[in-house]
């Protein structure tokens, strides 16, 4: 599989104001710190975290609709974080993201045509009668029908809204999209329409995904790999069979521990981990899950793990695993 | 006997176009000690359910046009407002999905925590601090002494809902009704929350009602579980039961559309169509337009619950023709 997409170094650092003037962007969130992955072309790989993580923060760098502080972001071989912002927009034509809350990132005032057709307006691909049908085509490829181009978002129910979003994100047929937290604001029942929808997407169109969510089960569904973050770093990455049947970092194997699952009793226990997630203005020195692994050692406080590759492909990032040879990077 | 007893509960709100049911004839029974799930998607009426037993409807838009809310032999809904105020707390407490909309944001939650033993125990001042302490202790805040004089943002989401939980359970209720209590939370925090639950149940000897759209969070914590769609209870049954011989296709639907973490299908099942608007619900069942076992009958009539198994009570008037699963 050919890399669509390759991220090396990613990392943002939020200035955070206290106060006044004299000591401002004294506190630094670190937001993301040194990510490294790539996403193969036609691949989705999920990329799963706690509030916090930072997971949404790397989609939108991606897209840079947040300016990364450091970092390369290769997209079909070219630095995106290089390029002026007139050029960058243009790359935006073949990017695209879906967000979480469909209501939110639809403008109340617009009918669906309009929304639909803006990407194509501002690139100028289409004109007229053109746009309009692209907009009927776009529609029906979403499950929704022509009549519901004249209405407005706020007559639509959430799922269908995730629709509109999804089908204004493929208006200028782009080759990736960022799906952040797309079904997570939505009913159960309704949740699996939209997996469904963009699987087919994915199959007919041949889309490669950035799938972010907190929900492991649906990012197991979805993904072909799964990437796993905690405070700001990837701390576990592979194929998503291995790293749901074998997680290798502790983080990965409490969050897998910790869904409920609907089998009842059976899965009754003792929680995993305790504590909670520590500050990003602050994060703990060494791991920065030390201090709450259930197998924390010395070390883990001091020295902050290397990305290791103990199984081919399975990369992960903790002091249980030999450290002394470093990944080979290209190779997730 | 029961501890909790609602019968034939039916809350209308008004709307645009007159009022609608947003809670219809909905009845069941709470055993002391008992942890009853409520599951269901929006609108399935089982937020208005809790809040009818608690006496918190917004009035207007909402008011109870019939039925009955037994509570330890008295009816909650003959109450005024004081006499409710007396059954909140150590008769039934209640937490919320979001401890912000609860707690208040200027005040202290050692304030907060004392005000509540003030109101109901009318205790002392070294008093209502012991047991703002003992209470924070028990829900797992570690140096509770200190975190008296915190006010609410300074803590974590986590720690806000290990808050409202000691806040609830500082009065000794008989019944804890807890509203989506870890939806807003992240799922390592979720178990801890959950596991908190059912520890301080058996310590305080209470029953709990979970409210919640998570059918892992039901399998995990509910002893029964009562299923809602659309302001009519559809299923219920022992946990065990519910899981293993669902026996309404909403239920059936809406435990085939979970992607699960043991499972490798390619393709989710889905239930087609929406959730209906509130205002025009369909005639029959309510489920009818999305079913797929639907018949002309299923839209002629409202289904009855029919008796599946011991406490197994399904709204489907084709529950024997469904497959076994």
């Amino acid at each position: 599989m050919t890399e669509l997409l390759r991220v090396a170094g990613l990392t943002k650092h939020f200035p955070v104001g206290q106060g006044g003037p004299l000591n401002r962007g004294k506190a630094m969130l670190r937001a993301v710190d040194d990510v490294n992955f790539g996403v193969g072309s036609g691949e989705t790989l999920g990329l799963v975290g706690e509030s916090g993580c930072g997971k949404s923060t790397v989609g939108r760098m991606l897209l840079r609709l947040i300016e990364p502080t450091t970092g390369r972001i290769e997209f079909e071989g070219e630095n995106l974080v290089e390029l002026a912002p007139e050029a960058m927009r243009a790359r935006r034509r073949h990017m695209q993201i879906v967000f979480q809350d469909p209501y939110g990132a639809l403008n109340p005032r617009m009918t669906v045509e309009d929304i639909i057709k803006e990407p194509i307006e501002i690139h100028r691909t289409l004109n007229g009668r053109d746009a309009r049908d692209r907009v009927l085509e776009l529609l029906e490829r979403v499950g929704l029908v022509a009549e519901h181009a004249r209405r407005y978002p706020h007559e639509f129910s959430g799922g269908q809204r995730q629709r509109i979003g999804i089908a204004r994100a493929l208006a200028l047929n782009p080759r990736f999209i960022v799906c952040d937290e797309p079904v997570s604001a939505l009913d159960v029942s309704i949740q699996a329409q939209i997996v469904n929808l963009l699987q087919d997407l994915q199959a007919d169109l041949g889309l490669t995904y950035l799938f972010i969510a907190h929900d492991l089960g649906v990012v197991k569904h979805i993904s072909d790999r799964v990437a796993v973050m905690y405070l700001g770093k990837i701390v576990e990455i592979g194929a998503k069979r291995a790293l749901y049947a074998e997680p290798l970092h502790p983080y990965t194997q409490a969050l897998i521990a910790a869904v409920p699952e609907a089998k009842p009793r059976a899965s009754r226990r003792k929680a995993a981990i305790t504590g909670e997630i520590p500050s990003a203005l602050n994060p703990p020195k060494g791991c920065r899950f030390h201090t709450r692994c259930p197998k924390v050692m010395p070390v883990c406080r001091e020295v902050e793990p290397r990305t290791t590759e103990p199984k081919p492909g399975h990369l992960v990032a903790c002091h249980l695993y030999p450290q002394e040879a470093p990944a080979p990077t290209p190779a997730a | 006997m029961s501890l909790l007893s609602v019968r034939n509960l039916q809350v209308l709100f008004a709307g645009e176009h007159g009022e609608f049911a947003a809670v219809d004839d909905v009845s069941f029974d709470l055993a002391p000690g008992e942890v009853l799930g409520i599951v269901g998607e929006s609108g399935s009426g089982k937020s208005v359910t809790a809040l009818s037993i608690m006496g918190l409807l917004p009035r207007p838009p909402a008011r109870v046009a019939r039925g009955s809310i037994v509570f330890e032999g008295e009816d909650l809904l003959r109450y005024g407002e004081r006499d409710l105020r007396r059954i909140r707390g150590p008769g039934i407490g209640m937490i919320f999905q979001e401890p912000m909309t609860s707690l208040n944001p200027v005040f202290t939650i050692g304030d907060q925590l004392m005000e509540t033993v003030r109101v109901h125990e009318r205790a002392g001042q070294k008093r209502q601090r012991d047991r703002a302490v003992e209470m924070l202790d028990k829900v797992g805040i570690a140096g509770a002494e200190r975190r008296l004089d915190d006010y609410p943002h300074q803590l974590s989401g986590g720690m806000r809902q290990r808050v409202m939980i000691a806040m609830a359970l500082i009065c000794n209720p008989r019944l804890l009704i807890a509203d989506e209590p870890t939806t807003a939370l992240d799922v390592t925090i979720q178990q801890q929350i959950l596991e908190l639950l059912l520890d301080l149940r058996e310590e305080f000897r209470m029953a709990i009602m979970i409210i919640t759209h998570n059918m892992g969070v039901v399998a995990e914590t509910a002893d029964r579980v009562i299923v809602m769609y659309a302001g009519r209870l559809v299923e219920q049954a022992p946990v065990d039961g519910l899981f293993a011989r669902p026996a309404h296709p909403y239920t059936r639907g809406l435990l085939d559309s979970i992607p699960k973490l043991s499972d490798e299908r390619e393709r989710l099942k889905t239930i087609p169509g929406t959730l209906p608007n509130p205002a025009s619900v369909p005639p029959g069942c309510r489920f009818e337009p999305r079913c797929a076992w639907r018949v002309g009958a299923c839209a002629a009539a409202v289904p009855p619950l029919a008796a599946i198994a011991a406490g197994h009570d399904s709204a489907c008037i084709r529950h024997r023709e469904l497959p076994v699963q």
